[in-house]
């Protein structure tokens, strides 16, 4: 908004009647400002779309964030097995008290950037809303609880961390805890991805604005979510929580996911935005 | 009438996305069973003997029929001819959801015998693909569920078609799935 | 309604493969072989007649006869390695 403030100074300078060549020139131009001001300080353009980019890009921004803070700070590539004693899960926590602090945090920090996120989602949903807002609202909903998955967990690990000098069996417990509300709320993701898939799926647009294999996609992590219901009942083997089907396949899923929607929800705003006839100013 | 000559030009349904990353998923799990046998195949064997077969030659032989009453079903969607929807979907649910008695008789059986997911790395895997196959199934059941009360319309609407064809290209991965996890995990002897 | 040629067909040949593979239970080596040699077919057959891959573009029947002959192909493969 630099066109106010311009006009401000000129409108100033031509008040103390300072008039030359050069001056008129200028006064031209604070005149042409000054029209645009009134126009813009009247009747400010709608931009619907206004902030959604800004939104769509803390889904990478907070990818990066959590495996900074949660993956690599809270040593958790995978995480430790379940099989382990409380002396081992202590000593994670007395050998990298520091880093755990740090990177719990961090993450409870950045944990809400999932619903700014999911904001934007909804926005670009709203376009290809026909009926009513239902499912835009239900992805916003999945989303928020989401944020609270990422924001809650790491508290358990943080009190371990805050007091490693504890008794191991409570580090442990602190620890199981952290991860079963982590893995095992993925019913609240599952409503985010599934609302999204569907509502994208009835796109009426001839190309709609999210390629149908990519609602597909979000289906099939929705359903492969499923799998986290083994984890209880194994502490160790492929199905328990550091296992390769429970952590490198249906765990790593969730963080693909937000890749990839964020790549091509990025994309339908961009096209959104080239579609948008250039805002109207209102009445 | 469709089934005479193949179309090339008609679109192919979004599903077979999810369908081909579900394979792909099923295909890690054949993998991984595999390779915890190598290590102990004779174990593998000793407990894979324990299935009754039988109850698993009963459920491929349900739902490949079931598959075949779905395909019947789909083509009188394609013609219009709601009267075969209805009647070839009500076998498929009806030889469908023998499946799922016939299963929840073997889990019983197996459990009553003391096998659990717990008694040993075969069982764990035979709990744990077949209970993920039985959420698919449960699935698939609910969409034909759905499926036969839309056809309880008159006329059949574009939207139906593209609708029954979807459900069907699922059901059919089921039965799909099923045929390998029998093979894997029924038929399956150690040298 | 059902052609000699359609699903019906198809359904009979699923059944045929199916006790045929079944013949070979509990079998190991070249018998289990033939159990994944029977299973894959169905498979395929499953994958072009009941979903109508046969209709569908290359690149779609590729994948999917991929998919199925991947599966087949590592179980058997695996299973020799034992």
């Amino acid at each position: 908004m630099v066109a106010p403030v311009g006009t401000a100074t000129d409108g100033q300078e031509r008040g103390l009647g300072m008039t030359s060549l050069a001056d008129d020139a200028r006064a031209d131009q604070s005149l042409t400002n000054v029209a645009i001001a009134g126009v813009l300080r009247v009747a400010p353009t709608s931009n619907p779309l206004r902030y959604v980019r800004f939104c769509l890009w803390m889904g990478p921004t907070l990818l990066i964030l959590l495996i900074l803070f949660f993956a690599l700070l809270g040593h958790n590539i995978p995480p430790y097995s379940a099989a382990l004693s409380a002396d081992d899960i202590a000593r994670h926590f007395r050998e990298h008290t520091t880093s755990a602090r740090i990177g719990m945090t961090g993450m409870m920090v950045s944990g809400v950037l999932y619903l700014v996120w999911g904001m934007g989602i909804t926005k670009v949903m709203e376009a290809a809303e026909r009926d009513n807002d239902l499912l835009s609202r239900l992805q916003l909903w999945g989303a928020g609880f989401t944020t609270l998955v990422l924001v809650f967990p790491p508290a358990f690990w943080l009190t371990a961390a805050f007091r490693p000098e504890a008794d191991p069996a409570i580090l442990m417990m602190l620890y199981d805890t952290g991860w079963i509300m982590f893995d095992m709320a993925f019913s609240l993701t599952m409503l985010q991805v599934t609302a999204f898939a569907l509502c994208f799926l009835n796109d009426w647009r001839a190309e709609p604005l999210i390629p149908r294999p990519v609602c597909w996609f979000a289906i099939w992590v929705a359903v492969a979510f499923m799998g986290f219901c083994f984890l209880p009942f194994f502490r160790d083997g492929p199905f328990s929580r550091s296992g390769f089907f429970n952590y490198w396949v249906e765990f790593s899923l969730f963080f693909w996911a937000m890749l990839i929607l964020s790549i091509f929800t990025l994309r339908a705003l961009t096209r959104l935005q080239r579609d948008t006839p250039a805002p109207a100013p209102h009445g | 009438m469709v089934e005479a000559a193949p179309d090339r030009s008609r679109p192919v349904p979004g599903i077979l996305t999810f369908i081909a990353a579900d394979i792909a998923n099923f295909i890690l799990f054949f993998g991984y069973f595999m390779v915890e046998r190598m290590a102990q195949p004779a174990l593998f064997a000793r407990s894979a003997a324990l299935l009754d077969i039988r109850l698993g030659l009963l459920n491929t032989l349900l739902l490949i029929t079931s598959g075949w009453q779905v395909t019947l079903a789909v083509e009188g969607a394609r013609t219009g001819h709601m009267p075969k929807v209805r009647r070839h979907l009500l076998c498929a649910i009806a030889v469908g959801l023998c499946f799922g008695v016939v299963k929840g008789i073997e889990y019983a059986t197996k459990i009553a015998q003391g096998l659990t997911p717990r008694t040993d790395a075969f069982f764990t895997f035979y709990y744990v693909f077949t209970g993920i196959h039985l959420l698919h199934y449960a699935i698939g059941i609910a969409l034909l569920v759905a499926t036969f009360v839309r056809a309880r319309a008159d006329r059949a609407d574009p939207g139906f078609i593209d609708w029954t064809i979807s459900c069907a290209l699922f059901w059919h991965m089921v039965d799909l799935l099923w045929i390998f996890l029998f093979a894997m995990l029924y038929l399956q002897g150690a040298r | 309604m059902t052609c000699p040629n359609g699903p019906t067909a198809i359904w009979v040949l699923l059944l045929l493969a199916t006790l045929a593979g079944f013949g070979g239970a509990g079998a190991a080596g070249w018998g289990f072989a033939a159990v994944m040699l029977a299973a894959t077919v169905k498979a395929h057959l499953v994958v072009r007649y009941y979903m109508e891959l046969r209709a569908a573009p290359m690149a779609w029947r590729l994948l999917f006869d991929g998919l199925v002959g991947l599966s087949g192909a590592l179980i058997t493969a695996l299973h020799f390695l034992d």
